[in-house]
Formats: C-alpha cells, structure tokens, sequence
C-alpha cells in the first residue's frame, strides 16, 4: 500500500480546512447502524473542528452516539454521511489499507483496558506500530526505550503486561501510542480503570505530553479530572453535540453544565 | 517542537513493510502462551494426519506382507513338488542351471533348497569341469532352456537326471524324467484378484478423504475458535496500523506451523500404529522383512505436506474473517 503525494492532494481537494490551526474537522456526520429491518441512528449530523494541539474531551451519557463519533473522528470507522478530515485527509475515501496506513502513523490509541498484547514484552508492545511502519528493528528499539523513559517506565522493558499494575499499563500504551509521532493521540476512557492516585498521574503525563509535544490529545471520559484538564468539552446527547464548553463554564460539583 | 514527534523526512510515500519476523514471532508467542488451544488444535491434526497414515500405511504393509507370503506359499509349494519326486534333500547334492538371473521366487527357492539340508549345490558348468562319481538328486533349471547334450556329456551319475524346471520348459529333452516346479494360476484366481484389489482399492480412496475432511474441519474449528479469542488483540493491532494482509499471514503461519508439527507426529503414530497391528497379526518377522520401506517413506511425506496443506486450506477461511474485522471491536468495550 502507498500513499503517493498525488493521491493525497487527490484527497485533499474539498477540505476547507486549509489552515494548520484545525487538525480534525467533521461536517454534518450521520451513522446509521443496521441491524436487520431495524436502523439505529447512533449519530444524527455532528460538526465539529477540533484544533491542532487541543485538549479536548468529550462526554455524554451511554447510548449518545459518544463512541461512534470517537470511532469516526480515530479514523476507526466511515460515516454513513457527512464527512470526516484528519489531518486534511478525506477518511472516507480511503480504502482498507489506507486506512491502516493513516491510522499507523497519524493516530495513537489509548484505551480503556490497556489493551496491550499479554504476548509480548513492553518494549516489543512499543515497537509493534514501528515495524508495522516499516521502521527498521534497531531503530524501533532505540526510540522504544527513548519512549519508555519519557513515561517513566525506565527500568521495566522486558516485562510482560501481567507483570505490571494497570497504571504502569497504561504508561505502556502511551508509550506505544507515540511510537509512530502521531498528530493525534486518541484516548477512550484512559482513566476509567485506575485509582484516583493513578488517574491524576495518567492525565498529569497526557497534559505534559500535549505542552511538550504539541500533540492533540482527544479523549472519551467521564473523569471529572480529566475534564477540569481539557481546553475544551464536547457534550453529547441523542447522536448530536448539543454544546461545546470550556471546563470554568461547567459547574463540576453538579457534573452538568450551567 | 520536539523532535521526538516529528521526524525529519514525511513518510508519506513510503510502502508499508511487513516483516516476516514480526509476524513469527507473535505467532511463536502466541502458540506459547495459548498452549492449550494449539495444543488441542495440534491434537486435532495429529489424530487426522494418523489416521490418514495409518490407512495408507496399513494398506502398503498388507500389500507387501500378502506378497511375501504367497511369494513363501510358491516356494512352499515348489520344494513340494521337487520333494515329491526326490524324496528328503538332506545331505544329497544339487546341480544347478541358471540360464537367466533369477528372479525373486528363484532366489527364495534356492534359499529354501538350502535350508531343507542340500548338501551341495553346484552349477552345471562347475559339474563339466569336475569328473567324479556322485549321485546329484536332481538338475534344477532357472530360466527355462536346458541345452540337449548337457547332462550326457557330463558325469555319468547324470545319464538319467531328474531334471527340474522352475519355469514352462520349452522342450522336454529325452531320457530324463522331467519336473515342472511352478504352475501358472488359474484365470479365474486372477479375476478374483483383481476384483479384490479393485473394492479394497475404492475404500481405501473413500477412507482416506473423509481422513483428510476430519482433519481440515478441525483445525478450521480450532482456528476460528483462536479468532474469537483474539479479538480485542487483532482489532489492537488493527488500530496500531496492521494491514488485513498482515492479520491474515499470522493466521497462516499458525496455521502451516501447526499443521507440520501435527503431521510429522501425526505420521509417525500412523506408521507406528499400522507397523504394531500387522506385527500382531503376522509376526513382526514377515512384516519387517518385506517392509516397503521407500514405498513408507513417501507415504510419511505425502502424509506430512498434505497435513500442513490441510491446515493451510483450513486456515483460509478464519484468517479471511479475521483481516475483515473492523478495528472499532477492539475499542468496543462501552458502547
């Protein structure tokens, strides 16, 4: 699979979202699921423009379309109608295997349970995306430790998962959420299994990340940590973005919006 | 910026390579820590490619094992006849005239005079040169000719030889008595034959694909039992920039990996199996004495890659499902 510099401006044509300022930008996205006779409209026309080195966080109750639009936006599923741009990029129009492609190189995914392969060691976990970047082994080792280091996992490379508590875990796939430089780091729920303590130290390491690396952090939470972090919330109701708020514009001590 | 995040050179352009290592080495680990599952699977490929084997080789071993001992029963029955009309070889000696190479039967027979106690068995042209007074109980002729002055130019104890033929002789030559030691079987014992082999034959064939189908359904169904276990780590993969091509090469080196160690276990039990009931049956000395051996060999191979062919051809369809999957079942855990 290769994505030449013409098929990309190929895909690039249509995208208003010339200015760098705006990383993902999504223009009335519907989904439809169907199961049978039966249609379920997960998400009913979502615009939204997220900007390049934003913190941004969305929520919404269970059943609000929050999981697909996340889906979409992660480049993890096409919309039914309506379009997605990351990075400039049409989504919709790429294929299977450019769709791998993209998502190799311009996304990191977070998730809730860790999701790292038992089978491998951490640092194998970390250099996984790299070789399925093509990057050649020793380098792929070099910038694993080098990643490994900046999560504070210095001295645990040869360690299985199981070996780990789930904050360190999750340190592990921050690690190898960056391996491959992403523009975006895409992170569903990252906090929902940890402690409090784990969690702060989960989002204090996202944040810094975000300050020192200019990547744009989007995450699904409920975490009131985590939002009180974000510069701005997607509040999501019945498959539409029913607000957009800043974290001084929420009262948390009710957890809804003013 | 840091340069941790930004890379000098785009690598938009650059093909997406997969390294056949990686895919080995998650497939090495996996079959480890999935231990029970492969080994159930590879349990499954044992058991097919042996009974596979088992047929094939029993079929080989009863092959060779009937013809050693009809090969033993024409022996018998030529040293009967020559018996019937010299009486008890031990201790009396032999001429011998070989006109062509023998053959297997020949070889056997001359073995067998030997072992019935003959004393001496010595070749005609030996008997020209030697002139002595020695009673030779008969004349055996392999091949079929005898030339017509043999016995009377040689030593008189010959002058009325019992002159046996393993094969039809074409001229009975006067002044001898004449033995014909091998009889040709009867049409009809032919047709029984042929008519024998043929149905053991469309069985065999019957066997031996429903052998292969157990095996290959097993291991598909081991395999996509594997799939569904795997679904949170392929749709993870997935997300970290697998290509379906790369899902689907795992899915078959498993597979072809499995399938190798599982048939050549698999063979072996086959053999050994077969090789143990005939031994039962017969005596381990008529079979292991007339063992096909290159005949064995190439059914252990033939058995072998059409196990890791099998598991390859099962694996198609579970590897197909598992390179579709979208990577979103990965993330699905609350929708």
């Amino acid at each position: 699979m290769e994505v030449t510099p013409k098929k990309l401006r190929a895909l690039l044509a249509g995208s208003e979202c010339e200015s760098s300022g705006c990383i993902t930008r999504a223009v009335g996205v519907k989904k439809v699921y169907r199961t049978g006779e039966q249609e379920t409209h997960a998400l009913r026309g979502a615009t939204l423009q997220i900007h390049r080195g934003e913190y941004l966080s969305i929520m919404g109750p269970s059943g609000s379309g929050k999981s697909t639009l996340f889906n979409m936006i992660g480049a993890l599923s096409k919309p039914s109608e309506g379009k997605v741009y990351i990075d400039q990029v049409d989504v919709a129009q790429l294929d299977f295997d450019e769709l791998a492609w993209f998502r190799c190189r311009k996304i990191g995914y977070i998730f809730q349970s860790y999701n790292l392969v038992a089978t491998m060691t951490c640092l194998e976990n970390v250099t996984l995306p790299m070789s399925f970047a093509g990057v050649d082994a020793e380098e792929a080792h070099e910038r694993g430790v080098e990643l490994l280091q900046l999560v504070g996992l210095g001295g645990r490379f040869l360690h299985k998962p199981s070996e780990l508590s789930g904050g360190q875990q999750q340190r592990v796939a921050i690690a190898r959420a960056l391996a491959n430089r992403p523009e975006i780091i895409l992170a569903d729920e990252p906090t929902a299994n940890l402690d409090q303590k784990t969690g702060e130290e989960m989002i204090s390491l996202l944040t810094k990340l975000r300050n020192e690396l200019g990547v744009t952090v989007i995450s699904a939470t409920h975490d009131l940590k985590m939002l009180k972090c974000s510069d701005r919330i997607f509040w999501i109701r019945d498959g539409v973005i029913e607000r957009v708020a800043r974290p001084s514009e929420i009262d948390f001590s009710s957890g809804e919006f003013h | 910026m840091s340069t941790i995040l930004h890379p000098a050179v785009s690598p938009i352009g650059n093909q997406v390579r997969l390294p056949f290592h990686v895919a080995w080495e998650i497939v090495i680990q996996g079959i480890r820590i999935r231990m029970g599952r492969s080994l159930v699977t590879l349990f499954g490929v044992v058991l097919g490619v042996a009974f596979l084997m088992s047929i094939i080789s029993a079929g080989l071993i009863k092959g060779s094992v009937s013809g050693e001992i009809e090969l033993r029963q024409r022996v018998a029955a030529m040293i009967g006849f020559l018996l019937a009309d010299t009486g008890p070889l031990s201790g009396k000696a032999l001429a011998i005239h070989n006109d062509t190479i023998p053959n297997a039967t020949e070889d056997r027979f001359i073995e067998a005079l030997r072992r019935e106690g003959v004393s001496e068995i010595v070749s005609i042209d030996e008997l020209r040169v030697r002139d002595e007074q020695k009673l030779y109980a008969a004349i055996v002729v392999i091949g079929g000719s005898l030339p017509g002055e043999i016995w009377t130019k040689t030593s008189p104890s010959l002058s009325h030889p019992l002159i046996a033929f393993t094969q039809p002789a074409p001229s009975h030559p006067a002044g001898a008595s004449v033995v014909q030691l091998e009889r040709e079987p009867s049409a009809e014992d032919l047709k029984k034959q042929s008519v024998a082999q043929k149905s053991d034959r469309v069985r065999t064939i019957w066997i031996v694909t429903i052998a292969i189908l157990v095996t290959m359904i097993s291991i598909s169904n081991a395999l996509l039992m594997s799939v569904t276990e795997r679904f949170r780590e392929i749709g993870t993969m997935k997300c970290l920039g697998a290509l379906s091509s790369f899902i689907r090469r795992i899915f078959f080196i498993e597979s072809a990996l499995i399938g190798f160690i599982g048939s050549f276990i698999g063979s072996a039990f086959g053999l050994i199996f077969s090789l143990a009931v005939y031994s039962a049956t017969f005596g381990p000395g008529l079979v292991f004495s007339s063992l096909p051996v290159v005949w064995l060999t190439a059914a252990y191979l033939v058995c072998t890659v059409g196990g890791i062919l099998a598991a390859v051809i099962a694996a198609i369809y579970p590897a197909d499902f598992a390179s579709r999957m979208v990577p979103a079942t990965a993330l699905r855990t609350n929708i």
